[in-house]
């Protein structure tokens, strides 16, 4: 019986963690990640509309503001990431392109192929100087395993 | 809407958990909810449609029995005597059983199993075409393969008694016979000198004529491979009777010890080989490529861009903004050297031997080769070395073999 309800409890919590997901809209991302740059430049949001999985291409942006919480418009953006636990970079080449004109760009053909520890980085450069930032996370397989299908509970 | 499938899924839950269930089937199951999850995804039943927006023939019944034919057919090579089948051979899981192809001569590259090849993302072991069409024209105009002049497939398509109705009710209009019999026998873009002349003597619009034929053909001949399906395994089965709370598809406890290796993070298997076809689609260096020899994906990647029958190029059916994955394609060759695209592990059993290039014999050669690999340990690969005792390598290799199915 209490077997059964931990199932039951964790299996409603990982459905309650898919549906979040599934029902935000983009600009109400269901993962973000707030960085100030390695020299304090800027302050960046990495916005993405479902939590890191392996496969699809990932639906995400940045926002980028200045110390002031200005939004900065005219960026350039370069990206660039990987597993440096397996030696290997991203299997993609996404790119940003600016959104809205209020500090928000979108990110393109952003990919990951594997389950585990990964590092995605951005070198920002404006008028106001270059400045980097870089956001470190994990993907589980686990998680991604249990959203990707119909939820099939294990007989006990 | 989702939140009311979400309340399905619960209840479907809830149900299973108690009164649901029959009460007289016994409900084993010995894995925790995570590790559930993990094997539920690799299962054939996990498998979504094939899709390719590139070929608007994929799923066209005439189009898949004219495949089927050309599949077949010697007449698509130089020699009268290789056909796809040559290589792919369908009472060998559509692979050949060769260290490397043995067509008109001999290549470089382990013949890959061709089920489930319309579920790839990138074709070929470096991924140098980006759709199962357009894999399908490689091997036709490879000098080791068909050794096929473009012109003579042209023509052949266009004026065989057979074929010629069934392209026309497939692909619409075809040049008028006048204009076929211009076109030389021996004429493509790639091959001899008098070929390429020949190639280059033919106006624009004749070139574009041919191509459009050419194209055609790998539409018909993708259709076709496109129903070569894995069946469902052991291993399956096994999934699916658990699903359903019964126990008779069961594996022995040597194979659910290798399933329990398998889908441990320590061993690395699912970092590569995950999904239903035991493979992410991506490109990894295990330390098997050759400097100076065989670089793998780095070699390629301006060949992709470049080719006149990707995504991107004139004869694809897909908007052009749906060719994400060319688009976005990583062009570091550093990043790429020595990477190889991660093969299915389906069948695995039953299409030795392995690696790009058919340097392993034996399941165990593989296993050895994670585990004692000098670029492995040299770090200059994209996993760490394996750690497994001789039980353990017994157990992962039994679990493997469970993959094996029935040829389709």
């Amino acid at each position: 019986m209490i077997k059964n309800t931990l199932l039951l409890t964790s299996l409603v919590f990982a459905l309650a963690a898919c549906k979040i997901e599934s029902t935000t809209a983009a600009n109400e991302p269901a993962w973000q990640l707030s960085q100030t740059s390695t020299h304090g430049l800027f302050k960046v949001n990495l916005l993405c509309r479902h939590s890191p999985s392996v496969g699809p291409f990932q639906d995400c942006q940045v926002e980028i503001q200045d110390g002031q919480g200005q939004a900065i418009n005219e960026a350039k953006i370069s990206i660039d990431g990987g597993m440096p636990s397996h030696g290997h970079g991203l299997p993609t080449a996404p790119v940003a392109s600016s959104l809205d004109g209020q500090g928000h760009y979108r990110i393109d053909g952003l990919q990951y192929n594997m389950p585990g520890p990964w590092l995605l980085g951005f070198i920002i450069k404006t008028a106001a100087g270059q400045d980097k930032v870089i956001f470190s996370f994990e993907i589980s397989n686990v998680e991604q395993a249990a959203c990707a299908q119909q939820p099939h509970l294990p007989a006990t | 809407m989702r939140t009311a499938a979400a309340l399905t899924c619960y209840l479907i839950i809830s149900c299973n958990l108690s009164s649901c269930a029959d009460k007289n089937t016994p409900l084993t199951n010995p894995w925790t909810p995570s590790e559930w999850s993990l094997i539920q995804s690799l299962s054939l039943a996990a498998l979504p449609q094939a899709a390719d927006p590139s070929n608007r023939y994929l799923n066209d019944p005439q189009a898949i029995h004219l495949g089927s034919q050309l599949f077949f057919d010697q007449r698509l090579s130089a020699n009268g005597q290789i056909s796809c089948a040559s290589c792919h051979q369908p009472e060998k899981f559509f692979n050949d059983g060769l260290k490397t192809a043995q067509g008109i001569g001999t290549g470089t590259r382990n013949t890959p199993s061709i089920l489930g090849a319309a579920w790839n993302q990138w074709f070929f072991w470096d991924g140098r075409k980006d759709s199962l069409w357009s894999q399908t024209l490689g091997p036709l105009e490879n000098p080791n393969e068909h050794n096929l002049a473009r012109t003579k497939l042209a023509k052949l398509m266009l004026t065989d008694t057979h074929y010629q109705p069934a392209y026309q009710a497939i692909f619409g209009q075809a040049p008028q016979a006048d204009a076929i019999q211009a076109w030389p026998e021996d004429a493509r873009p790639s091959g001899t000198i008098e070929q390429i002349k020949a190639w280059k003597a033919l106006s624009e619009q004749q070139r574009l004529s041919i191509d459009t034929v050419f194209a055609n053909t790998g539409k018909a001949l993708a259709a076709y491979v496109s129903t070569l399906k894995p069946v469902a395994s052991r291993f399956d089965q096994y999934v699916a009777a658990l699903q359903a709370g019964k126990t008779d598809a069961q594996l022995n406890p040597s194979e659910l010890a290798g399933l329990r290796l398998f889908i441990d993070p320590k061993q690395q298997c699912l970092n590569c080989h995950s999904g239903p076809l035991f493979t992410n689609q991506s490109f990894h260096n295990i330390g098997t490529g050759e400097i100076g020899k065989d670089t793998g994906r780095a070699a390629i990647i301006d060949q992709i861009r470049l080719d006149r029958f990707n995504c991107l190029g004139p004869f694809s059916d897909a908007p052009a903004e749906s060719c994400t994955k060319l688009q976005y394609m990583q062009r570091n060759r550093h990043q790429l050297i020595g990477a190889y695209k991660t093969p299915t592990l389906r069948n695995l059993g039953n299409t030795a031997p392995y690696f790009h290039n058919g340097s392993k014999q034996t399941l165990a050669d593989i296993l050895d080769h994670y585990m004692h690999s000098t670029e492995i340990k040299a770090g200059r690969a994209d996993l760490k070395p394996i750690s497994l005792t001789t039980e353990e390598k017994q157990a992962l290799i039994a679990f493997l073999n469970t993959l094996n199915a029935a040829k389709p």
